[in-house]
């Protein structure tokens, strides 16, 4: 009888086993496996502004992926019937090349990184043979140089605006305006000469003229020297396209102390910096690039989530709207690729129609000046202030000589 | 060369001159002093700068008001540092460099924890400028050209005429010596950095309106600093006041005959090849 009990006991417990691993077994495919998205930016030393706003603000999308918000609409993303949720790893390169090639390393070898964002164009530079080689999807938060897209990195996309703000705003400018004669001052680094060089590129679509063109220290705050050198040569218009939010507002400032009334043109102004230091009457004529008077909804959201997670003082105005949509775009591509596979997740991404914060249509396109589709182009508002007032002069403009 | 532009170039050079000056004099008392290179001099310029900040943005005291405050309250938190910091390790030179470098690194750190990424304003105390033969200048930067060069003076008046500054001096001339003569060591450097921080503080209140306030602000003025001191002869105050000029000089004509981008390479060769000349700087003197 105890002998019979017994075996029944044993058949129950292994009917019990079957059933938990029956049942067990779909709920363990249900729970999403986390993927690595590195990251490596400045996160301490003078770029630390700029660098630990990327953090957060890629932070955010990709919460958004993994919880379905805003557009996404779905919690994290599938591939081949499983779930995936990212998780951020973000190093510190503290604007720094040997220390970008360290965190890269890490990345790729240690934690088995397949895609990274990654902030600036120098840096990713020095750790671009590794990236490559190891078929790493790097994504550039920097302005845009010939040297690191092209053909030849074909793991390495880009989301810089300087290069589409030059070709759509100087053909603009030469066409609606009388100003003639250009002065273009970038910070002596690696993304002031990339920066200058693709106004250069714009001027050249033009009859404009470049009366100065030179590089300063990127420490300056003193700017009287160089003001008195630009002035001299009677500029219509000074390009100060890249020079950093603090700088260019002291630029600004000093400027008109010098008296120097015409126009300038800034890429991603950070407004309440300017009116702040420079004083908003100071600002009249500036060209703000790229510039909405009327957020999108997706500006809006990022704007509403950033300010509540990390406060107004560290909101990074538009940058933010132009670090957002690539983690988007990657999922999507992983997603409907079916794959992790970075080749082909290149060549999905290459040809997809892109949702932007910025509007649409958006799609990758760079054909015409860096050999290969890898800069997204999107509808391009160029605003001025006139009169005290932001008014838009240019609206939804595409950037057509990089198709 | 047009002569409007000339007298421009040379009122940016002492414009220019007169901050480097200002922003030099705390280090090179300390230097002078104590024989410490502070690198934490930076992160002293830095906080007075948010010092103007917060007394005036902030709390909307007057910028007069809020001068003394700064200058006080930032010499308070060097007597601290040196009490609780560098007195323990006086005699170690190497010592006190990594920790001063060290402290620089974590004040700026904490810099953007405490006062955000953002950069920050004061609003100019004195708007407009001055204008003569053609040439301009604000005068915010007209104002801090003053009172530079009343500090330089003050200091100098400071230890040349009073006992205190007898006492400095003679402390730097040898410690051991100076204690014997009943002057406390312990004192004297807790003096030497409370007026060393109070003037790099100064110096953050007084340029605050000019430039932009960013916590790593002061690592270009500690850098800018050094090569005054260093070429002006470590530790003496009118060979800084003579060196800050000549930099300012050189970066001014330099930056508007040649571009800014090669003028700081001019500007260091320069420096290496005076110190290589006369390796005590302009007035430095040899010591034992």
């Amino acid at each position: 009888m105890k002998a019979r009990a017994m075996i029944w006991g044993k058949i129950l417990m292994v009917v019990a086993g079957c059933l938990l691993l029956l049942t067990g077994a779909p709920a363990a495919e249900d729970q999403p496996k986390e993927v690595l998205l590195g990251g490596i930016t400045a996160l301490s030393g003078p770029a630390a502004p700029w660098g630990i706003g990327m953090q957060n603000t890629w932070q955010m999308a990709v919460d958004d992926i993994n919880n379905g918000g805003w557009w996404w609409q779905k919690k994290g993303f599938t591939v081949d019937g499983q779930k995936y949720n990212w998780k951020l790893t973000v190093y510190d390169h503290a604007f720094d090349a040997a220390k970008a090639v360290s965190a890269a390393n890490r990345l790729i070898s240690r934690d088995g990184v397949k895609y990274i964002f990654a902030f600036d164009g120098g840096m990713i530079k020095a750790f671009q043979p590794i990236s490559e080689r190891a078929k790493v999807l790097t994504v550039a938060y920097a302005s845009p140089g010939k040297d690191y897209i092209n053909p030849q990195n074909f793991y390495t996309w880009m989301y810089g605006v300087d290069c589409i703000a030059a070709v759509i705003f100087y053909p603009w400018l030469e066409k609606n305006t009388a100003y003639k004669r250009i002065a273009i001052l970038e910070p002596d680094h690696w993304t002031g000469h990339t920066t200058a060089e693709a106004s250069r590129f714009g001027i050249s679509k033009t009859q404009l003229e470049i009366v100065f063109d030179e590089y300063f220290p990127p420490d300056t705050t003193d700017f009287y020297p160089i003001l008195t050198r630009i002035i001299k040569t009677k500029p219509d218009l000074i390009d100060i396209g890249n020079v950093d939010p603090a700088a260019r507002a002291l630029f600004v400032k000093q400027a008109r102390e010098m008296g120097f009334k015409g126009p300038m043109y800034l890429i991603t102004p950070d407004i309440a910096n300017l009116k702040s230091v420079a004083g908003w009457e100071n600002c009249e004529g500036l060209y703000f690039l790229p510039y909405e008077i009327e957020l999108t909804p997706g500006q809006k959201h990022i704007e509403k989530v950033y300010i509540e997670r990390y406060g107004e003082e560290n909101w990074i105005g538009s940058l933010a709207y132009l670090l957002w949509d690539f983690a988007f775009w990657l999922t999507q591509a992983i997603e409907e690729a079916g794959s992790f596979d970075t080749t082909a997740v290149c060549n999905h991404l290459e040809k997809m129609k892109l949702k932007s914060v910025f509007g649409e249509p958006a799609y990758f396109a760079g054909q015409g000046y860096y050999g290969i589709n890898r800069m997204p182009l999107y509808p391009y508002n160029v605003c001025q202030v006139q009169k005290g007032q932001l008014v838009q002069v240019i609206t939804g403009a595409y950037a057509d000589y990089l198709k | 060369m047009e002569i409007t532009e000339l007298i421009q170039i040379t009122v940016n050079a002492i414009s220019i001159g007169a901050i480097y000056a200002l922003l030099a004099l705390g280090l090179t008392l300390l230097f002078g002093i104590m024989d410490i290179l502070f690198f934490a001099h930076g992160a002293m310029y830095m906080l007075g700068a948010y010092a103007a900040y917060y007394l005036c943005t902030k709390l909307g005291l007057n910028y007069f008001v809020a001068l003394p405050i700064g200058v006080i309250l930032i010499g308070l938190i060097g007597v601290v540092m040196e009490k609780g910091l560098f007195r323990p390790i006086r005699n170690d030179h190497v010592a006190i460099i990594f920790l001063a470098i060290g402290l620089n690194w974590f004040l700026e750190s904490t810099g953007f924890v405490v006062f955000g990424l953002r950069p920050k304003p004061v609003a100019s105390v004195f708007t407009g400028q001055a204008h003569f033969f053609g040439a301009t200048i604000s005068w915010e930067r007209a104002v801090v050209v003053l009172i530079g060069l009343l500090a330089v003076l003050a200091l100098y008046f400071f230890l040349m005429k009073t006992r205190w500054g007898l006492g400095m001096r003679a402390f730097a001339e040898d410690p051991l010596t100076a204690e014997l003569q009943g002057i406390s060591n312990d004192t004297v450097c807790s003096l030497g950095f409370l007026i060393g921080c109070g003037l790099a503080a100064l110096a953050g209140l007084l340029v605050a309106p000019i430039f932009i306030l960013t916590p790593t602000m002061g690592s270009h003025a500690v850098l800018i600093s050094l090569l005054v001191i260093g070429l002006g002869g470590l530790g003496s105050i009118p060979g800084a006041l003579i060196s800050a000029f000549i930099i300012g000089i050189i970066e001014s004509f330099g930056t508007s005959y040649l571009g800014a981008d090669i003028t700081w390479g001019m500007i260091f060769i320069f420096v290496i090849i005076f110190l290589i000349i006369r390796p005590t700087g302009i007035m430095g003197v040899v010591r034992e």
